[in-house]
């Protein structure tokens, strides 16, 4: 008989233990995160006492280490950033799932997503050249103030917000609306009433990990909120915030106040934490609530017919959506218009000239790039393995459910703190000095959730009757997985290693602390070299006002490089869906 | 029993087995033995537990659905729910075709070579022989013979559901299960492939669960009854589409309920 006693049975218990230490790879580096800056951070609050640490008093030279006034500037600059991201966010989310058609939808969703991808870096350029001198001009003060640092933070934080809404408003079975429509409610009368309610905790999942974000972005701010410890008696005054904090004296600061900037990072880590439980919290809730319906009562009292409320609602969502698309121009007209024709081949062949006044970026490109692959590289067995590990082999137990939440909570970790923690690990503990490979390694743990959720959702999206024909074709679990699904997933890897790669040249918080900040004179020698990445170039050509022209035309390079890998892994997905249709 | 099955000895013989999903029993103490080299269909309404049984011979509702068994299903003298069944050789011993047609991404002699490469054979004649046949077999092989290099995806939906069969027949199995192969497929197509059954049916052990009671009638030789996960009777087709022991056999087969 052919049947034979299994002598498949050893490789595969050993595939499936490689992929659980591959998948533990998350939960390892956010607990290693946390134990590193709790290490650093802790002492000082046990040394000072809890209540002089949350004191309103900032003076580090002189022993006081208060940081209330930071929680304050944090909380304001976020709340203003609600405040215009919010309603912009859902509007352009309710356009693109309830009212764009097709074609539309499939122009303006990439348009969103290319917002998403800007660096922070440029957007907090595009605050300096632009918005405080606006403000400065039409409503006085500064310019550089909590006003400035929430509009820009608003804008940076409406891709994420319009991003997990519209997964949470495509969640809403179309049955809903079309008995909704059956009914005689108008389209307007069955998004609000049926659509925006069933959809309603994913939407708040979408505004706590907005929230998230706006704690904890960091270089955008720092060039824009003026940055004084000050309280804030108007929106034009200045502020500075958590993050802000830990960029502008990280770079000096020795012995007992570097403790204190850990502890500043225990703070953030801890919000970052509980928001993504918050997060998980409101989408599950979701699954319990979607039996009961979601019906508000219907008013009494009409002003306008349902059809002109309908005019109204839908006039004022495309104008949301109009307005975002012409910030969006506005950015990339305003930097490509300004940079491209400084963008010579001197500037990109060339090594830099004093300071960067003159000269030419190609060692930072290169170095760049090798900080970016290595990043890349390191991180996408991780993230695929993971992947591979929470949908082939388990079944949704409690030990899934760990594992995604590390790779969420890592994934709203803020950079300024990967900064940190690759500082104190690499740099320091390891030895790696300021190098390519310190800032690769860091990279590497920033990008690993993002490979993660993206090969998760390639992987899940390959039809499980793959996987049953295979393994009725006498294949093994890893054959199939090899053979089979893992093909079929591969567009969408390959997107998730592209947007990777475009998150990583246009990272600056994480890298200033560990590739290096100093201006590089030749092309890196070894992935020991130091080197000043083009992202951390740009930020010190443009906040130490070196060269305005240089920084436009490095500002254009990023933008470019960045939206050209946008765009490059729009069409890998449309490839995608398109196979699979 | 009768001296047809003492010529025709039981090739799959089933033994006291349940089938459960969590706490969900789908089978309950089945008994039932599958005629070597004949088709028995597996008839009942929903949730009578004919898929379970068919994707427990080959393990797939253990592997896939997370099934917990018990009771025996041996398999030419070897139990296969003993825990210790290489599942790869089961299921090349025992080939599947499944509802929907599902061609894997890749060519039409990709989609034919895949279990035997993975079952070893390498060498390119014995591949190319191999496909040749199988699809001969499927009745297939005038139609593809010049495009076995295209993609799968570009037959018909009862091209694909043929290249399914040729597919598993390349394999060399002994038992063919087939779960409701025609629920998708139009009536010509449908009759295509219930020729082509017929044709082979003294090849290969085929066991088909179909919720079409005329198809049963039309390609099987034995017919079992089943309701909620137990075995209602089982007997030659013939004799229990006319002359059914039991009650609800009789309503069932003449259409009064399911």
């Amino acid at each position: 008989m052919r049947m034979m006693r299994a002598p498949m049975r050893l490789p595969e218990k050993v595939v499936g233990r490689l992929l659980l230490m591959l998948a533990s790879s998350s939960i390892a580096a956010l607990a290693s995160i946390g134990v590193f800056i709790v290490r650093e951070g802790a002492p000082l609050i046990h040394k000072i006492g809890l209540g002089r640490f949350l004191s309103s008093d900032w003076h580090p030279t002189s022993g006081h280490f208060g940081i209330a006034l930071m929680v304050v500037g944090s909380a304001v600059v976020t709340g203003g950033a609600l405040v215009f991201g919010l309603p912009l966010g859902l509007g352009c989310a309710v356009v693109l799932g309830e009212m764009a058609p097709p074609r539309a939808r499939s122009i303006l969703k990439p348009l969103i997503e290319i917002l998403a991808g800007i660096p922070s870096v440029v957007y907090g350029f595009v605050g300096i050249v632009v918005v405080l001198p606006w403000i400065r001009r039409h409503l006085g003060g500064p310019g550089a103030s909590g006003l400035a640092a929430a509009a820009i933070l608003g804008v940076m934080i409406l891709p994420t917000i319009t991003a997990i809404s519209l997964d949470a408003l495509r969640a809403v079975p179309t049955a809903y609306r079309e008995g909704s429509l059956a009914m005689g409610a108008t389209r307007w009368q069955t998004i609000r009433r049926v659509v925006l309610p069933a959809a309603r905790s994913g939407i708040v999942a979408a505004v706590i990990l907005a929230i998230g974000r706006a704690v904890g972005e960091t270089m955008a701010v720092v060039m824009v909120a003026g940055n004084a410890v000050l309280l804030p008696r108007s929106p034009l005054d200045p502020v500075r915030t958590l993050t802000a904090n830990l960029a502008l004296e990280m770079g000096y600061a020795t012995g007992d106040h570097r403790a204190a900037l850990f502890a500043t990072a225990i703070v953030l880590f801890v919000i970052i934490v509980a928001l993504n439980a918050l997060a998980g919290l409101a989408r599950g809730r979701r699954r319990r609530r979607r039996a009961r319906g979601a019906l508000g009562g219907w008013p009494r009292l009409r002003l306008l017919t349902p059809a002109r409320a309908q005019a109204l609602a839908f006039a004022v969502l495309w104008s949301f959506m109009a307005g975002t698309l012409a910030i969006l121009v506005l950015i990339l007209a305003f930097v490509l218009g300004h940079g491209l024709p400084h963008v010579t081949p001197t500037f990109l062949l060339a090594n830099p000239l004093a300071s960067g006044r003159a000269g030419g970026v190609l060692p930072i490109v290169v170095g760049t790039l090798q900080v970016t692959l290595l990043g890349v590289a390191v991180a996408t067995p991780l993230g695929v393995g993971t992947a591979i590990y929470l949908v082939e082999y388990t079944r949704g137990g409690r030990l899934t459910r760990l594992i995604r939440f590390g790779a969420e909570c890592l994934a709203g970790v803020p950079s300024i703190i990967f900064g940190l923690f690759g500082f104190v690990l690499f740099v320091l503990t390891l030895g790696l000095g300021w190098s390519i490979l310190a800032g690769g390694l860091t990279l590497a743990f920033m990008t690993l959730p993002l490979l993660i959720r993206t090969s998760e959702e390639a992987l899940r999206a390959v039809p499980a009757a793959y996987r049953e024909v295979s393994l009725s074709l006498g294949a093994s679990k890893w054959q199939t997985v090899r053979k089979i699904v893992v093909p079929a997933a591969l567009p969408g890897i390959a997107t998730g290693l592209i947007l990777g790669v475009g998150r990583a040249i246009g990272e600056t918080a994480a890298l200033i602390f560990t590739a290096g900040s100093s201006l590089p004179r030749h092309v890196p020698r070894s992935l020991f070299d130091g080197t000043r990445t083009l992202s951390v170039h740009f930020y010190q050509l443009a906040r130490e006002g070196i060269s305005i022209e240089r920084a436009y035309a490095a500002a254009a390079v990023l933008v470019l490089a960045i939206s050209a890998i946008n765009l490059a892994s729009t069409l890998a997905m449309e490839r995608l869906s398109r196979r699979a249709a | 029993m009768t001296e047809r099955d003492a010529e025709n000895p039981a090739k799959i013989a089933i033994r006291g087995l349940e089938v459960s999903y969590g706490s969900k029993r789908a089978v309950e103490g089945l008994t039932l033995d599958i005629a070597s080299n004949a088709v028995t269909a597996l008839i009942g309404p929903a949730a009578s537990g004919k898929t379970s049984i068919l994707r427990t011979i080959n393990l797939l509702s253990v592997e896939v659905d997370g099934a917990a068994t018990r009771g025996e299903i041996c398999l030419g003298g070897r139990n296969v729910l003993d825990g210790h069944t290489d599942r790869a050789a089961l299921r090349r011993q025992v080939g599947m075709v499944f509802a929907t047609p599902q061609p894997l991404p890749g060519s039409i002699f990709d989609n034919l070579v895949y279990g035997p490469r993975l079952a070893g054979v390498r060498r390119r004649a014995d591949l190319d022989a191999l496909v040749e046949s199988s699809l001969r077999s499927a009745e297939l092989w005038d139609e593809v013979k010049d495009r076995l290099g295209r993609s799968a995806f570009a037959l018909s939906g009862g091209q694909q559901q043929r290249l399914c069969i040729a597919r598993t027949i390349a394999l060399g199995p002994e038992v063919i299960l087939l779960d409701e192969p025609c629920s998708g497929l139009d009536p010509i197509s449908t009759l295509r492939i219930e020729e082509m059954m017929r044709l082979l049916t003294s090849r290969f052990t085929w066991v088909i669960v179909t919720n079409n009671t005329k198809q049963a009638a039309r390609v099987s030789q034995r017919t079992a009854f089943l309701l909620q996960g137990e075995l209602v009777e089982e007997g030659p087709t013939a004799e229990l589409f006319t002359t059914p022991r039991d009650g609800r056999t009789a309503d069932y087969v003449e259409g009064r309920f399911g």
